[in-house]
This record gives C-alpha cells, structure tokens and sequence, in this order.
C-alpha cells in the first residue's frame, strides 16, 4: 500500500545524502536533531542575554535615558519570553534529544520524523517571534510581560501587532513542544533495552519522563489560553473583555494552571543533568535513588496544585490564599530532599573538581538560595510584601540561572565529549565557571535588597532618592563579568572544535549506557542491543562489588534484517514552516498567506503520510 | 491485542451497548422534566453521563480489552482535566471581581 | 498523520517493553492531554455561565434539538466500533459501509451544529454578545472543529482502504481512527451534560 502511494502521492522522495547542509535539514537522527536544538538554543540564549545587557544599561544609574519606556517594556518581555520558552527549555530539550535514547539503549525515539517536526516548529516559531523586532509597525514588539496579563493584551490597550505576535509565537512553540511529550513519553515506555525495567532507567531519564509528563498536561491549558486571547483579539470575543462582564482574573488562573507547572518543566530535567553529574564526579551511586525518583514524581504532580500562589494578591480571600500557601510550602519537601540526596552523594566520595562538577555544586548552592526566596512567597501576608518586587526577580534568576542554566553549563562540559567527540579544555572550563559564578551572583544578589527596599520589577527608570543607585550599579557590573563567563564558554567552544576527535568513549569512568559506546556514537547508537540487570549497569560490569558480580543479564534480542534505520525526510521542516507562514496569516489579516500556509500544511500532511517507509538496514560486525 | 482475542466482544455486544446509549439519553432527556428535586435530579444526569462515559470509554474504545496502562493514563489525564476545572470554578468565583 | 506513525518503527511494535504499539500509546497520550484541552475551554464556561451582557443567556438551548444531535453523534460511534471490528475480523467491505456510515452522522451532527449557531445568532447570542456566549461558540466550535477533522480522517480511511476495503492488516489505522472518533463523542457526553442538561433542572 505505501509503495502505491508513494508513486502517485509522495510528491518528494525521501532524501538520502548522508552529509551536508541538507542531511541535516532533512534529518530525523535524534543526535543531529538534539545538537540542533542545543546550537538553536544557545544562540536564542545570547539574544536574549543581549536584551538583559540592555535592561541593565538602563537601570546603570537613576533617570538614564538609554532607551525608552516603550523599549524597555519591550525588553523585558522579549527577555523573559526568549529565555523561558526559546532557551531553556530547548537547551533542555536538545539534552533530552541527545541522551534520551542513549541512556535506554534506544536506537532512536518512537517517532524519528515527529522529533524533527519538534525542533522545526521550535525554529520558526522563535524566528516568527523574534522578527517582531523588525518588523516595520509601531509596537509591533510584545510588551506585555511574559505573562501577557489581560486586558493590558486587549485591542484598547494594545493596538499594535505586539500580543498577536507573542499568542502565534507561543502556539508555534509549544505545539513543538507538545509533540516532543508525547515522543518522549512512548519512546521511555516503550522501547528500554531488555532488563532495564523503569527503576532501573538513568535519573536523566527520569526526570525526562516526569518532565514530558507535565508538557502534555500543562501546555493544553496555555493553548487554550492563548485561543481565547487570539479570538478576543482577532474576532471581538469577550473571554477578557471587562466592558461586557468579563474577569481578567480569569486569564491569571489559566496562565499560571500552565505557567506553575512550566517552571517545574525548567528545573526538573536540570536537577537530572546534575545527579548524574555529582555520582561520576564523587565515584559514588546516587544516593536515594529510589527517593529521587519518588520526589521527582512528586514535584511533577504537586506542580499543578500551587499555581494561584502567583496571584495571592488579586484577593483571592483567605481560603483560596490559604490553600495555596500550604500547598506551596509542601512542594519544597520533595525538592529539599532532592537536596540532602546530593549532598549526601558526595558525602565520602572521591570528590574531583572538573568544571562540570564545579557547575553542579554550584547548582545546588544557588538553586538553594533561589529555593529559600521561593519558599519565603509561599506566606501570602509575606508575599504581599514581595509580589512585584526585585525580590521576585532575584528569586526567579537564582533558580532559572543558578538551577537551570549552571546545570545545562553542566551537562555541557559533562556530555561534550560524548557529543562532539572532543573534550572542552579544563583550564578554561575553570575559568568559565569562577567568572560565570562570581558575575552571576554580583548580578542577582543585589536584586534581594533592591526588593526589600520596594524597587517594583518592570519599572523602566528611578529617580535617586529611592537609594537604589548603588546595587543597580553593582548588578549591571555584575551581568558584564556574567557575559565574559559565558563568552569564555564560546571561547572554549570554538578552540575545542578546531582541535581533532580525540575523546575516549568513557572520558569520565560514568555510570550510564551512552557511556559504552564510542563518542561521538555511531548512527545507530549500538552495534548490539544492551541488555542491563541493575542500575548503574556499566558502572558494576567496570566494577562488580559483591552484591553485584553475578548479574544475570537477558539475552540480546536478534533481528534477522540487521539493524532498521528510519529514513530522512522534507516533510517535519515544509510542516513547521507552513504552520508557521499560516501563523503570519492570521497575525497579518491576510487571507492569502493564511490561505498558502493551510494548503502548505495540508500538502505537508499528505506526503509525510505517503512518502512510504524509506528506511534502510545497517549491517554491523558481530551482531545487532 | 494480543491478550483475550477470544474474548473480544462480538456485533451483538455492541450493539446492545448502543441500545443502552440511547436510553440512556431518552432517560436524561425525560429527567428534564422533573421539577422541585433538583439536587437528585442533578446527580441522576451527572450518574448517567458517567454510565455513558464508561460505556463508549470501557467498551468502544476497548479500554476493557487492552493493558492497564492505557486506561491509567487516560484516566489520569481525564482526573486532572476534571480537578482542574473544579478547582478554576471555585477560585475564579472566590475572587471579587468576578461578581 | 495517521499513518506515518506506524510506518517508522511498525515492525518493531511487537517487540515494546509494554506490549503496547507505539502508535496506540502516543494516541491514548494524546487523547489524556486533549482532556485538559477542553477541560480549560470548559472553564470558560464554567465561570462565565451568568454574564450575559444584557443578552439571551441559556434558556435559549433548546434541549430537544440537542438530545436528538446528541444520539446522532452516539449512533456514529457505534457505527464507528462496528467498522473496527469488522476491519479486524477481515470483513474489508463492510468496514468501508461501516466508516462511511460514521462519516455521515458526524457530517449530520455538523449540520445540527450549523443551524443551532445559526439560529443563535439570530437571536442576538453572537460570539461578541458575551462572555457567556463567547464561551458558548468557542467551546462547541472547537469541538465542532474536532468533528470536522474526525469526518476527514474517516475519508482518510476509507481512501486508504479504496482498493480491496479496509483489510485486517489495516485494522490497526483503523483502530486509532476510531479512538479519535469515540473520545470526541466522550467530549459531547461531557459538554452536553454540563451546557445543556444540568443549567436546565429546576
């Protein structure tokens, strides 16, 4: 049946150069695509590090005239809302790509050409969003906040193209997002190697799980949200329009039924990157792992029950306030335990300091600090104080920067090697973390006292009796030594790349599957299906102790075609680019781009449906 | 599919699950008609949607036959819908704007 | 989309760790998130059930009209697991009557559909009128919306079964299809009960 259909409907073949730019446009290789991912993000990472530096300029001293009210607004949407949706989570995501099969013993995820269609929606989506800085209208830039608050989105209050870019922005990246959930998910569930039943999987993988678990339950809520504030805008409904009766704290309750969740969907993958950095480094086993698993589920679950703690000053009444606080208070019961578990990893271990070490222990302090300000807004008499303070900035910097960002510079130096088959330089690496520490914490420590002193987040300049001058000017300092941090990042980057592949396959004597196979690994991952009978499998075929040295391992399945490979395809790049040219459309009024965009889609459809199998054998020495 | 293929259900059981659907709506439609119980009348409707549910779920969908797993997420997913939209009722009304 | 899912590892499904293809798992995955999807449009009218803006509020849903769409869009789904499983016993044709029937009733619901939104409007309840009935339309339009994708997919089969029906190695698009039908009747069990039913007991 494929075959027929390919010759009449398959309009483009399935391409087969195996180098090249197009090979990598074409690709559903999860290696390729999770590199893809990580390059993309990273670079999104610096544009909208660029939009901090300029925030920071501003704020250099009292009534600066940098730039006006009107940028600055737009500013720190665009910043928030690049490094939230178009850095961390992809940077996250180009992990989850990349190791994902790697730890289970996967050759692939489930749907090779759903992943690619991921990583193309998440392209064009940040382009669209991004292309909002040149597009040639008055306020066509989002400056509404990353939570886009109704009715500041209305037609009355802002009549430019800002909000509609941001709503299609949104809906383009997290149906990306979306799909890689549902990948994920199956791809966990159903394709580990034989013996490695779910509590015998790597801790990344779990949080992975957990993680995508929270994407396809939290991001239909911000779709719909994000719907209804596209009909309000586009078709005069009356979702947030207070005029005919609406509440605009309807939009809140929604935005945040998402946007709680969401920032457990920042931390939880980076909490796995470092615990499995920490074992490596302290030659130990995880400590707790069971626990760590049992908290990780119970963060992903209980971070849909705290959401209003966002709002406690909307006036909620009490019981509402009360509710939340409580709940609030007890999500940091699994995440402080997550906590004591590091902390009691390296207790006793042989501690070794490489910069990915370095990065995790310094994870763990500054998601603390950020932790202890987060747990501080759980009091909402307390909170009151703070809500729209820098307090909250610091808060949310400590953990996204501190937690997120210091466990991917992690997980950078950690698996760079397995990726690009190059070992980062050490000597910079421990430069790139003491600067990148030193700068950060110039750069965000401040923020507290700034908030306790009452300087609100969002405010475009002060006058210089507020007393305030002093630790913006550190912190603007601060964000310069931070961005010399991360460009001795990039600096190491590029001097490593021009040096030959040389990387051993375990540089670090690891624990976990990707580290059996050579870096970078081969197309297809294994020449032979792992089979695993314990956690840290590798670690006891290195070292068998005595309660692991007679592990029975199930046998390894054969497959008499050799090994399958899914085919490369057009189709994942033509339907996030249509989806995208379709969202131009509707943002545009124009029925003729909409109209290109739905028949593109449509196209893109038919022939990712008909475009038959495509995929090929590989024969590998010695077995499958 | 593999397990209980013999036990698959056959024509005729489907077809008296539709019969029950269908009475099932005569039923909620006739319940409109009740008037003064409304909190009886209000649990008998949301009881019978759940039959309904069950019914089109558990046999249509062939939950019945298929492993666990698929009907604990679904189920999973349909609880924290069913939570979630309790829960926004309630906070968006403690809120005094609403009113 | 509701092939491809299969074709890139489909002879690997016997071999998943839970038994489960990846295609039917991804699709149950989808249809638990989907619930939250039309949970939060619900909401919407949840919360927006009195805010009539001076407008019609609910006395004007007409219950008969419902009912009888409501048994249409029911009969459908029967149609619907009558065509799956004489798809897996190998009875390719009367798959194809079975699929086309389904497609029918759901083009019927639509219709429904069509003339309560019309008749509506006419009434001076608009999408623009009020919260209340921009909840209203946006809530069944996207589950209209879903129908209408549910009767191309259908096509979609029955396309795919143009020569020599839908056979039993079909039976699985077949399945998944189906899946995607009954959950969107599930959805109408839910909106109908909530918009129609409980605001008309007294």
């Amino acid at each position: 049946m494929a075959t027929v259909a390919a010759k009449t409907l398959g309009f483009l073949p399935r391409p087969t150069s195996k180098t090249g730019f197009w090979s990598w446009v074409t690709t559903v290789d999860h290696k390729r695509i999770g590199i893809m991912y990580l390059i993309t993000a990273f670079l999104m990472f610096l544009v909208g590090g660029t939009e901090a530096w300029a925030i920071r300029i501003q704020l250099i001293r009292p009534d600066n005239d940098f730039v006006s009210a009107q940028t600055f607004n737009a500013l720190f949407t665009m910043h928030a809302t690049t490094m939230i949706f178009m850095a961390i989570m992809p940077l996250l995501a180009g992990f989850m790509n990349f190791l994902l099969p790697l730890q289970i013993g996967a050759r692939d995820v489930a749907f090779p050409r759903l992943n690619a269609f991921s990583y193309w929606s998440y392209l064009f989506g940040a382009i669209f969003l991004n292309s909002s800085w040149f597009w040639l209208s008055e306020k066509g830039v989002p400056d509404t906040g990353w939570f886009s608050y109704a009715n500041l989105t209305s037609l009355k209050f802002s009549g430019g193209l800002g909000p509609d870019f941001w709503t299609v922005g949104i809906l383009l990246l997290g149906t990306g997002t979306l799909v890689s959930g549902f990948n994920f998910i199956v791809t966990i569930l159903n394709m580990r190697a034989p013996g490695m039943t779910l509590m015998k999987m790597p801790i990344f993988t779990w949080t992975t799980f957990i993680t995508s678990i929270m994407i396809i339950f939290a991001f239909p809520a911000i779709t719909v949200a994000l719907l209804m504030l596209l009909f309000d805008r586009q078709f005069a409904a009356n979702f947030f329009n207070v005029e005919s009766g609406a509440s605009v704290v309807f939009w809140q309750h929604l935005f945040w039924t998402f946007g709680h969740p969401e920032v457990y969907i920042l931390i939880l993958p980076a909490m796995g990157i470092i615990s499995e950095v920490l074992p490596s480094f302290s030659r130990k086993t995880l400590f707790g792992y069971n626990v760590m698993v049992i908290s990780t589920a119970a963060i992903g679950f209980m971070g849909f029950t705290v959401w209003s703690h966002h709002m406690f000053a909307v006036g909620m009444g009490p019981i509402v306030n009360t509710v939340f606080g409580i709940t609030t208070m007890a999500i940091s019961i699994p995440t402080g335990v997550k906590i004591f578990n590091w902390l009691s990893t390296m207790w006793g271990g042989q501690v070794k300091f490489t910069t990915a070490m370095l990065f995790a222990v310094g994870f763990i302090m500054l998601f603390t600090i950020g932790g202890l300000s987060g747990f501080m807004h759980a009091l909402p008499a307390s909170d009151a104080q703070q809500t729209d303070t820098y307090f909250i900035v610091a808060h949310i910097h400590y953990v996204l920067i501190g937690g997120s960002i210091f466990a991917i510079m992690s997980g950078l130096y950690y698996w760079f090697p397995k990726m690009f088959g190059r070992m980062l330089d050490e000597k910079l690496g421990q430069w790139n973390f003491w600067v990148m520490f030193v700068g950060f914490n110039l750069f965000a420590f401040p923020f507290h006292f700034l908030g306790l002193m009452g300087m609100p987040r969002r405010i475009y300049t002060y006058s210089s009796n507020m007393g305030w001058d002093f630790w913006n000017l550190v912190s603007t300092i601060g964000v310069f030594v931070l961005a010399a941090g991360i460009t001795l990042f990039l600096v190491n980057f590029g001097k490593t790349m021009s040096k030959k592949m040389d990387a051993p396959a375990d540089p670090w004597d690891a624990r976990s599957l990707e580290w059996t196979i050579p870096s970078p690994p081969p197309e297809h991952n294994f020449d032979k299906v792992p089979t695993v009978a314990a956690l840290d499998d590798f670690w006891y075929q290195k070292y068998p102790d005595e309660h692991h040295k007679d592990l029975v391992r199930p046998a390894t399945p054969v497959d008499a075609h050799g090994i399958h490979m899914p085919g490369a395809s057009w189709m994942p790049m033509f339907l996030g680019l249509f989806n995208t040219v379709a969202g131009v459309g509707i943002m545009m009024h124009s029925t003729v781009v909409l109209a290109i965009g739905l028949v593109g889609t449509f196209l893109a459809i038919v022939g990712w449906a008909f475009e038959g199998d495509g995929g090929y054998h590989i024969e590998v020495e010695g077995g499958h | 599919m593999s397990n209980a293929e013999h036990q698959h259900p056959t024509f005729g059981t489907f077809v008296k699950i539709g019969i029950v659907l269908f009475l099932i709506t005569i039923l909620e439609w006739a319940g409109l008609l009740i008037n003064g119980i409304p909190f009886l009348v209000k649990a008998a409707l949301i009881g019978l949607s759940v039959a309904k549910f069950i019914l089109v779920g558990g046999y249509f969908m062939h939950l019945k036959w298929e492993k666990k797993l698929l009907a604990w997420a679904f189920g999973f997913g349909f609880v924290l819908a069913l939570l979630m939209a309790v829960t926004q009722k309630y906070v968006n009304m403690a809120t005094p704007t609403i009113h | 989309m509701a092939h491809d899912i299969a074709q890139a590892h489909g002879h690997e499904a016997a071999a998943t760790n839970t038994g489960i293809t990846n295609r039917k798992l991804a699709f149950w995955l989808f249809l638990a998130s989907e619930c939250v999807f039309f949970a939060s449009l619900l909401i919407g009218f949840l919360v927006y059930g009195d805010k009539t803006n001076g407008g019609p509020g609910m006395e004007l849903f007409n219950i008969n009209l419902t009912t009888i769409s409501t048994f249409v869009l029911l009969m459908s789904s029967l149609a619907m697991v009558l065509g799956v499983n004489a798809s897996q016993r190998g009875l390719a044709r009367d798959a194809m009557k079975w699929i086309l029937a389904t497609a029918v009733m759901g083009q019927i619901f639509l219709g429904f559909q069509v003339y309560e939104f019309w008749h509506f409007v006419h009434e001076g309840f608009g999408l623009t009128t009020s919260p209340l009935s921009t909840a209203f339309f946006v809530l069944t339009g996207f589950h209209g919306a879903h129908v209408f994708v549910g009767i191309l997919w259908l096509l979609s089969l029955l396309w795919h079964g143009r020569r020599g029906g839908l056979t039993a190695e079909k039976s699985e698009a077949v399945e998944v299809g189906g899946l995607y039908w009954h959950f969107v009747d599930v959805v109408w069990i839910v909106i109908f009960t909530v918009i129609y039913l409980l605001p008309k007991v007294h």
